[in-house]
């Protein structure tokens, strides 16, 4: 299997943002010409998220979910705020491929197992947000804490027929100091869908020890934004590294 | 000339905006979206794309009336039809998704899961580079061996199915990632050529080009 390479755009209603610890949101530019730019650097995947929806209590504009679909010829998976079918069927007929759910899939496991019958398992994506110390998931953009702990969270959400999990850690978030690879490795080797690893890539070798502790596909977010590395510079990691990418 | 009418069924399942925009870019000519028989030209290759579950898709075909009408326009009026994902699927008998469930019966192949083995997780997501098929069918498809299209599915027709023009493997499945038979003038596509970059839609253009 190719490792993918997975920019993550953050928004905040039609800004892109950037924040740490899934708090201190700034804006930094617009979402399209970045799902643009993206896409013509050959990425595999895009996700974009409103990272503020589900506080604010609504959903990520399907407006913007149209125009990124109509602006880019490589999938996209969206959340932000969805928390219902309807919202799904809204997200999906706007040309999303896959939606990622955060709070619904933590707060009701039943709605994952509903929605992945309904709309098929590869359009469910659910997140796995570890708390700090990796001991409890978190939800709300890490407002909220659940009993749960997130290598059981991550099994139940397989078992519900999620399709892929995005394994991320808070404190790991926006810092561009490493992954969670424990967690990684652990979610990875007690599952068999695929895994997205997120928060904390700073660098291509960051990638490439995702990818060692057995994540599929690596999302990025700071990196691409505030350092010189490309898509390109990842890809070229993880080859020199014995994985396969994307030519 | 007159410019083909390719018709794109709509079974109200799925957005079918970027396999729209996809087609505009592969041909020349009118792009019809059809909810129902009774909207169809009659004539023109059709396009019958699908994601999420097999057996809500054939209720629904059942439902809209499509079943028929496909078998019909196919088989007996020798119309092209390229079905994309489910919709290559759901050319066949039938799909161990949904063991209840008919499919079209146009093509003779079952559908699958895939097996976790040999390292493959499933769903299989992802850009996988496909292969030309064993020598006993004609390589219909040249050029596009070992580059990457978008996959992203859990159930599959398997690379032995008559007909299969390029395959794809993950892990110890081997995926008949398209299918062409230019007697019947059908295709199928298990990745998302309209996901797949520019070369999906070179692919597409080549697939409509057999089946005309």
């Amino acid at each position: 299997m190719k490792i993918r390479v997975i920019p993550s755009i953050l928004i905040d209603g039609s800004n892109q943002v950037k924040g740490k610890g899934f708090n201190n949101w700034r804006k930094v530019g617009s979402p399209i010409a970045s799902a643009q730019l993206h896409a013509a650097r050959d990425v595999d995947e895009l996700l974009i998220v409103d990272v503020r929806a589900t506080i604010e209590n609504r959903t990520i504009s399907e407006r913007l979910v149209k125009d990124l679909a109509a602006s880019v010829r490589i999938p996209i998976c969206v959340g932000g705020g969805i928390r219902d079918q309807q919202a799904i069927s809204s997200i999906l007929e706007a040309g999303a491929d896959k939606v990622l759910l955060g709070t619904a899939a933590v707060e009701n496991i039943r709605f994952v197992e509903l929605v992945s019958r309904t709309f098929g398992s590869q359009a469910i994506v659910c997140s796995v947000d570890a708390g700090p110390g990796q001991q409890r998931v978190t939800s709300c953009s890490a407002r909220v804490e659940h009993q749960i702990s997130p290598l059981d969270f991550a099994r139940k959400l397989e078992d519900c027929g999620a399709g892929e999990l995005l394994v991320q850690d808070v404190v790991f978030d926006g810092k561009m100091e490493g992954m969670p690879l424990e967690l990684i490795r652990a979610v990875s080797s007690q599952t068999s869908i695929p895994i997205i690893a997120g928060t904390g890539a700073g660098t291509p070798w960051h990638a490439v020890e995702a990818a060692q502790a057995g994540a599929g596909a690596i999302s990025v977010g700071s990196m691409l934004q505030f350092t010189r590395f490309t898509p390109a510079d990842i890809k070229n990691a993880l080859k020199e590294a014995g994985f396969n990418v994307r030519n | 000339m007159t410019t083909p009418v390719i018709e794109v069924i709509d079974l109200r399942l799925n957005n079918t905006g970027s396999i729209i925009s996809a087609l505009k870019e592969s041909i020349d000519g009118e792009i019809r979206v059809i909810q129902g028989p009774g909207q169809s030209s009659g004539a023109g290759p059709i396009v019958l794309p699908g994601t999420g579950n097999y057996g809500a898709a054939t209720t629904r075909m059942d439902s809209l009336g499509f079943r028929e009408f496909l078998r019909n326009q196919v088989l007996i009026r020798n119309r092209g039809l390229v079905g994309i994902c489910l919709g290559m699927q759901l050319l066949g008998t039938q799909s161990s998704e949904a063991p209840e469930a008919k499919g079209l019966g146009i093509l003779d192949f079952e559908v699958r899961k895939l097996e976790v083995a040999h390292g493959a997780r499933v769903p299989h997501v992802g850009w996988t580079e496909v292969e030309a098929p064993s020598e006993e069918y004609p390589q219909l498809l040249k050029g596009f061996e070992g580059r990457d299209f978008y996959f992203s599915h859990s159930y599959f027709v398997d690379g032995s199915a008559q007909g299969t023009s390029l395959i794809a493997n993950h892990g110890s499945n081997e995926i008949s990632a398209s299918i062409v038979d230019l007697n019947k003038k059908v295709a199928g596509m298990q990745f998302h050529p309209e996901k797949s970059s520019a070369l999906g839609i070179s692919l597409l253009r080549e697939v409509l080009g057999l089946i005309k």
